[in-house]
C-alpha cells in the first residue's frame, strides 16, 4: 500500500530536518480492535510527552 | 511620457538571474527602450545612495532575485520594496529559497566554525572571525549581520509576482516584460509559468510502470524516450510547476525542482516523498526498506530549492547558546 | 577620519563596498575592499550525494556554472575512480571552451568596456552596457550579443541549459551531439574566431591607441608586483580544462609546479575582521600583510596571470597576440593590472580557435560518452581555470558517495589580497589634497578591482573546510600515482 513505502520514506526525510522518528508512528488498527486503538494511541501519547514540544526554531524568525 | 523606471537587484543570489536578463539578447535593448533601468548593480553603476534618493513607489517595476540572508539583504529588500509599485520575486532563491537556503540544514555557528576555525588551509592561530564592526587604525568597519536561516523574499516582504526557475527561461523574463509593457499583468499573486506540473508537459513515453529499484543518475544510462521515473532514476517532474521547457529533460537529466511547487501544492517535498512511494512496486517489509536505503538524501533532494519555502522551512538543530 | 564609501561597487559579479578613509591633508590613509557575503557551501553540501555536486555547486556563480560544473563533474570522477571515455572529456573540453567564450564577452563588453568607451568619469547613467551599445552602434553591438549568444547556445545544447548546465557525471556526460549539432556548432566557432580577432582590434583601436588609456595602462597607479599562479599543459601552454598548477614569482622565474592534489601545501588563507572573504597566500614564502613583491605571499590568478605564468597559447592566432601583447609591454612578467583586460581578449581567442579544434575531432560525436562507475566512491580532487582563475572542488564522501566534507578554493578569493591593494594604491593615486573624491574619481578606484573581472559569489561561497584525510592520486587509467596525508593541527 502507498502508505506503507510513503512513511518510511517521510521518516527517512523527517529525520534529516531534525524531527525525532519517535513523532510518526503507522500502525493498522481495524474498527473492532477498540482496545488495541487506545493502547496505541496512549503509547504514543506518552512518548510525545517525553519527546517534549515541538519547537521549529524556524518561521520567519532571523537567526 | 517619462518611461517606467525599472529596477533590478540581487540577495542571497549568483548572479545567473542577472545573466539570464542578459540572454534576451539583442531584446535587452527594447527593454532599455521601453524602461529606465535606475539601479542594477552587475551592469549599471547606480549606488545604494541613489535608490535611497529616490520618492517612494517612484520605482515602476523590481526584479529581485537571490533569497534573504543577512541584515543587508533584508534592509534593501524593505528599500526597494517602499520604492517600488510592483515588486517581483524573480528566480527560484527569491521565490523559494533556492539553492542558498540549503543552509536552512544548518546555521551559522557552524559555517563559521568550518570556515574560519576548521579549514585545514586556515593560517589562522589567534582564531580571528569577520565582525559586524572592527576598529582599524583610520576608524570604524562594518559589515552586514548573516541570518542562520535562509528567507524568501515573501517572507519579508510582500511581494506582487513570481518568476519562478534557477534561472528563469528567458521566454518567461519576455513574457513578464511584456505583460507590464502592454498592461496586462495577472492579479497580484500571480505565478508567471505553467499551471501545470512538469510532467504533464513532458514528452517522454509514460507506459504507467512501476520500478522495482532506484537508480542514482551515474549508475545507468537511461532511455531518452522513455520517462525517467519509470527507468528508475528519481525525477522531481510529478510535484513541480511546469514552463520550464524540459531543458534538463532534454540533456537527459532528471528534474530537480527549481520552478517549485505546482498550484494546489504546498509544500513540495511531503508531495514528492508520495509521489516516490506511488512509483514504488513492492510491499513487503524488505522492498519498503530498499527502496528509503536507495533513495538516498530525500530532504536535499525533494527540498533542493524550496526549503526556505517548506512547511518546516529549516532543519530543527539541538537547542544550543548560539543564536537561533 | 573622513570616511568615502562606494556601496555597492558595481559591473562585477557580487556584492562588496570600498571604504576610503581621508586624513586631515585630505590624502587617502587607507582603502578597504569589505565583501559582506557568506552562504556556506562547503556546509550545507554536507549530506548530498555527490553525483549532484556538479548540479548544486553551479549555483555558487550565474556568470561562471559552467567552471564550477566543469570543476565539480572531474572531482566526481575522481570520487569514483572512473576514467570518462575520451569522447566524454573531448566535448566536456568543447563546451568548456564554450563557457570561457560566453564569460570573456560578457566580462569585456557588458562589465569592462563601458569604462573605456564611455570614459572613466562619464556620466553613470549611460557608462553601461546600453551606452556602449549607442556609442559603437547597433552593428557592433548586435554583433557581441549574437556572439555570446553562440557561446551560450553550445552550452545549452550540450548541457540542457547554460547558466546552471547538467551535462557532467562521474564517468562522462549525460548525453553525446549529433553530427547536426557539430555542424551548427562549427559554424559558430569560426565566427567566433572572427570575433575573437574583431575584439582584440577594437581594444586597440579604442584602448591602446588612446594615450591617455595607454597611459592608465602602463602607470603606476594600477600596477602591482606579485607572483602569479595558473594552469598549464604538458608544453606549459595555457589550458583551460586541465594541466598542473605553476606560479612564478615577481621577476618571471618559475617558483613552483605542482598538481592540484598537492594545493594544500602551496596555498594557506589569512582572515580579517572587516570582510567575510579570505587572503590567500602562497604558503613557503608567507603571509606578509598586503604589500607585494618578492617577499610577500601575495599572489594573483585570472588572464594576466595565466599568460605571465606559462610560456605560450596553444593556438597560432592567440600566440601571436601573446607576443604581441609582452613586445608592447615590455617583457614578461606584466604587472599592469589593466592588462587583465588584454590578456582576457588573447584567451577568448584562443578559446575560440581550441573550440574550432575541437569542433573537428572526429571522434566529437560519438555516441560512447558514459562510463559507468564501479569503484567504492571516497575522495576526489577536480581543477580548472575558471575564466577568473584558478578553481578546485575538492570531495570527501563515505563509502555510498554521500558527501562527508567538502573544500573548495575558488578562484577569485586568490585575488582578494591583490583588489584590496590595487583598490587602496588606485585611491591614494587618485585621490589628493583638498580634492573632491567626485563619482567618476571613485569609478576610477572601482576600476582597479574590475580589471581583475571578480565573481564575488565564487569568492564567498565556500572557503575550505576541515579536511583530515589521506588523498589518493590516481592516473587516469586508475593506478595508484601518490598518496598524501593530511593531518590536523
Amino acid at each position: 500500500m502507498k502508505t506503507a513505502r510513503r512513511i518510511p520514506l517521510l521518516k527517512k526525510m523527517l529525520a534529516q530536518l531534525g524531527i525525532e522518528v519517535e513523532r510518526v508512528r503507522l500502525d493498522w488498527v481495524s474498527a473492532s480492535e477498540g482496545d488495541r486503538f487506545a493502547t496505541i494511541v496512549n503509547e504514543m501519547t506518552e512518548q510525545i510527552r517525553q519527546l517534549g514540544p515541538f519547537n521549529r526554531n524556524g518561521g520567519s524568525e532571523n537567526g | 511620457m517619462a518611461k517606467p523606471k525599472l529596477a533590478l537587484y540581487w540577495a542571497a543570489a549568483c548572479g545567473g538571474c542577472d545573466v539570464a536578463v542578459l540572454d534576451t539578447n539583442e531584446k535587452i535593448l527594447d527593454i532599455a527602450n521601453l524602461a529606465d533601468i535606475v539601479f542594477w548593480p552587475i551592469a549599471v553603476d547606480f549606488k545604494y545612495h541613489h535608490v535611497k534618493a529616490m520618492e517612494d513607489k517612484s520605482i515602476d517595476l523590481c526584479l529581485f532575485n537571490g533569497a534573504i540572508r543577512s541584515t543587508e539583504q533584508e534592509e534593501i529588500a524593505r528599500l526597494l520594496r517602499d520604492k517600488s509599485k510592483v515588486m517581483v520575486a524573480f528566480g527560484a532563491c527569491a521565490c523559494f529559497g533556492g539553492i542558498p537556503a540549503l543552509a536552512n540544514f544548518t546555521n551559522r555557528e557552524e559555517i563559521f566554525q568550518r570556515v574560519y576555525h576548521e579549514a585545514p588551509s586556515n593560517n589562522n592561530e589567534d582564531g580571528t572571525i569577520p565582525l559586524l564592526q572592527t576598529s582599524v587604525a583610520e576608524g570604524e568597519l562594518e559589515l552586514p549581520e548573516l541570518f542562520d536561516t535562509v528567507l524568501t523574499l515573501q517572507q519579508v516582504v510582500p511581494v506582487e509576482y513570481f518568476v519562478p526557475g534557477c534561472p528563469p527561461p528567458v521566454d518567461l523574463i519576455l513574457k513578464l516584460v511584456d505583460l507590464y509593457a502592454s498592461g496586462k499583468l495577472p492579479p497580484v499573486g500571480a505565478v508567471v509559468a505553467s499551471d501545470k506540473t512538469l510532467c504533464d508537459e513532458c514528452e517522454r513515453i509514460k507506459e504507467e510502470k512501476k520500478v522495482t529499484r532506484l537508480y542514482r543518475p551515474h549508475e545507468i544510462i537511461p532511455d531518452p524516450e522513455k520517462c525517467l521515473l519509470e527507468q528508475g532514476i528519481i525525477c522531481c517532474g510529478p510535484a513541480t510547476r511546469g514552463g520550464c521547457g524540459l531543458r534538463c529533460i532534454e540533456a537527459n537529466m532528471p528534474c530537480r525542482g527549481c520552478f517549485g511547487p505546482p498550484p494546489g501544492v504546498i509544500d513540495q517535498g511531503a508531495k514528492l516523498v508520495s509521489a516516490i512511494a506511488s512509483i514504488y512496486q513492492g510491499d513487503s517489509e524488505e522492498e519498503i526498506k530498499k527502496m528509503v536505503e536507495e533513495m538516498v538524501d530525500p530532504a536535499g533532494t525533494f527540498y533542493r530549492f524550496g526549503l526556505a519555502d517548506s512547511m518546516l522551512k529549516r532543519k530543527r538543530l539541538q537547542q544550543t547558546e548560539g543564536r537561533m | 577620519m573622513q570616511k568615502v564609501t562606494i556601496d555597492p561597487i558595481t559591473r562585477l559579479e557580487g556584492h562588496g563596498k570600498i571604504e576610503i578613509f581621508l586624513n586631515d591633508d585630505g590624502d587617502v590613509e587607507n582603502a578597504y575592499l569589505q565583501i559582506p557575503e557568506l552562504r556556506g557551501f562547503e556546509k550545507f553540501c554536507e549530506g548530498r550525494p555527490v553525483e549532484e555536486m556538479p548540479r548544486i555547486t553551479p549555483r555558487i556563480c550565474g556568470v561562471c556554472p559552467g567552471a564550477h560544473h566543469m570543476a565539480s563533474t572531474k572531482a566526481t570522477d575522481a570520487v569514483y575512480h572512473v576514467d570518462p571515455p575520451p569522447a566524454a572529456k573531448k566535448l566536456r573540453e568543447l563546451f568548456y571552451c564554450a563557457h570561457m567564450i560566453h564569460s570573456h564577452i560578457a566580462h569585456f563588453y557588458a562589465l569592462a568596456a563601458p569604462d573605456f568607451v564611455l570614459g572613466p568619469m562619464s556620466d553613470p547613467a549611460y557608462r553601461n552596457i546600453l551606452g556602449l551599445v549607442n556609442k559603437v552602434g547597433l552593428e557592433i553591438g548586435a554583433e557581441v550579443i549574437k556572439h555570446r549568444a553562440f557561446a551560450q547556445d553550445i552550452q545549452a545544447v550540450i548541457g540542457g541549459k547554460a547558466t546552471h548546465p547538467v551535462c557532467g557525471l562521474p564517468g562522462g556526460m549525460s548525453k553525446p551531439i549529433t553530427e547536426e549539432e557539430r555542424e551548427d556548432f562549427e559554424e559558430k566557432a569560426r565566427s567566433l574566431v572572427e570575433f575573437g580577432k574583431f575584439s582584440l582590434k577594437l581594444f586597440d583601436d579604442l584602448v591602446l591607441a588612446n594615450k591617455e588609456y595607454l597611459e592608465l595602462i602602463t602607470g603606476d597607479i594600477y600596477t602591482m608586483n606579485s607572483y602569479y599562479m595558473g594552469m598549464v599543459d604538458s608544453n606549459n601552454k595555457v589550458n583551460f580544462y586541465d594541466g598542473d598548477l605553476r606560479v612564478v614569482d615577481p621577476e618571471d622565474k618559475e617558483a613552483a609546479k605542482f598538481k592540484a592534489a598537492d594545493y594544500l601545501d602551496y596555498i594557506a588563507e589569512h582572515t580579517e575582521p572587516w570582510s567575510y572573504l579570505k587572503f590567500p597566500f602562497l604558503k613557503k614564502v608567507g603571509w606578509k600583510g598586503l604589500v607585494d613583491g618578492k617577499d610577500s605571499g601575495v599572489y594573483r590568478v585570472n588572464s594576466l596571470a595565466r599568460l605571465n605564468v606559462a610560456d605560450g597559447m596553444a593556438t597560432p592566432l592567440a600566440q601571436a597576440e601573446y607576443e604581441r601583447m609582452f613586445d608592447t609591454l615590455g617583457g614578461k612578467p606584466v604587472h599592469a593590472t589593466l592588462a587583465f583586460h588584454w590578456a582576457r581578449l588573447i584567451e577568448l581567442l584562443y578559446a575560440a580557435e581550441r573550440l574550432l579544434e575541437l569542433c573537428q575531432d572526429n571522434e566529437i560525436t560519438s555516441p560512447e560518452v558514459r562510463t559507468i562507475p564501479t569503484a567504492t566512491p571516497d575522495e576526489g580532487i577536480g581543477v580548472v581555470e575558471a575564466p577568473r582563475g584558478v578553481l578546485i572542488h575538492h570531495y570527501k564522501t563515505d563509502d555510498k558517495g554521500i558527501i562527508e566534507k567538502v573544500n573548495l578554493i575558488v578562484a577569485t578569493v586568490m585575488n582578494n589580497p591583490a583588489m584590496n591593494m590595487s583598490v587602496k594604491k588606485a585611491a591614494q593615486g587618485l585621490i589628493k589634497k583638498g580634492q573632491v573624491a567626485s563619482e567618476g574619481l571613485l569609478n576610477m578606484v572601482e576600476m582597479a578591482f574590475r580589471a581583475y573581472d571578480p565573481c564575488m559569489a565564487c569568492a564567498t561561497h565556500a572557503l575550505p573546510g576541515q579536511m583530515p584525510l589521506e588523498v589518493v592520486i590516481y592516473k587516469s587509467q586508475g593506478e595508484v600515482v601518490d598518496r598524501l596525508s593530511q593531518h590536523l593541527h
